[in-house]
């Protein structure tokens, strides 16, 4: 559990950085938000991937 | 249509607008102050609101890899010297504050692992082995890791801004 704290706590620092350097003014919330869900979402899912051969 | 107007829009790359004067001396100092402080290099260009943010991120980040136990890299010429030598650049980004924490949690400034035959662990590289066993560091040194690097991307934002390539 506490592992995917830190992965979303991880990832939010990140997403957060990259809205702000990378995506325009007006657009840096969507921009976020999507790269979080992405992140997070994207290491659940190879986490679970990865379930069966652990 | 003249001529002019014709070669330029079929023009697929065309040759980006002359820098303004004293725009490299800006950029320099903006990504200087950016390695001197997370932000700054934008507060000096003006962007006070972002300059603010990003030190929060930066400094969040850095806090909880200090917080997790986190370990700053050092070279390890036996198992990875290519990685590990990447790794300690990408400390050395976040600026004076790196040198400064390396030697409160070690005790002095070490950057690399003994050489390979050399068995003697100084006291400390001993206190980095002992750090690493504690239950969050592989976490905390990912996160020291991810400050460094995102510090590296905001110096050449500020770099960008100054010379005026970026709003």
């Amino acid at each position: 559990m506490f592992h995917v704290a830190h992965m979303l706590l991880f990832s939010g620092l990140l997403s957060a950085f990259f809205a702000l350097i990378a995506a325009r003014r007006g657009r840096r919330l969507r921009y976020g938000l999507i790269l979080w869900a992405a992140l997070g979402g994207g290491g659940i899912l190879v986490s679970l991937l990865m379930f069966p051969f652990s | 249509m003249s001529q002019e107007a014709t070669r330029k829009s079929s023009d697929p790359s065309p040759k980006p607008p002359p820098l303004e004067a004293g725009a490299i001396g800006r950029g320099l100092l903006a990504g200087a102050l950016t390695w001197l402080l997370p932000g700054l290099g934008h507060w000096y260009l003006g962007r006070r609101l972002r300059a603010v943010a990003f030190f929060a991120l930066i400094g969040a980040a850095f806090g909880m890899g200090l917080a997790c136990d986190g370990n700053l890299a050092v070279v390890d010429d036996l198992r990875a010297p290519v990685l590990t030598k990447l790794q300690v650049l990408a400390d050395l980004a976040l600026g004076p504050v790196e040198p400064m924490t390396r030697k409160v949690i070690y005790g002095e400034l070490v950057y690399r692992n003994p050489r390979p035959g050399n068995t003697h662990l100084p006291p400390a590289l001993e206190q980095r082995r002992q750090r690493s066993m504690r239950r969050w560091s592989l976490y905390g040194s990912s996160y020291l890791l991810a400050a460094g690097l995102m510090n590296i991307l905001l110096i050449f934002d500020a770099w960008d801004i100054g010379i005026g390539r970026k709003e």
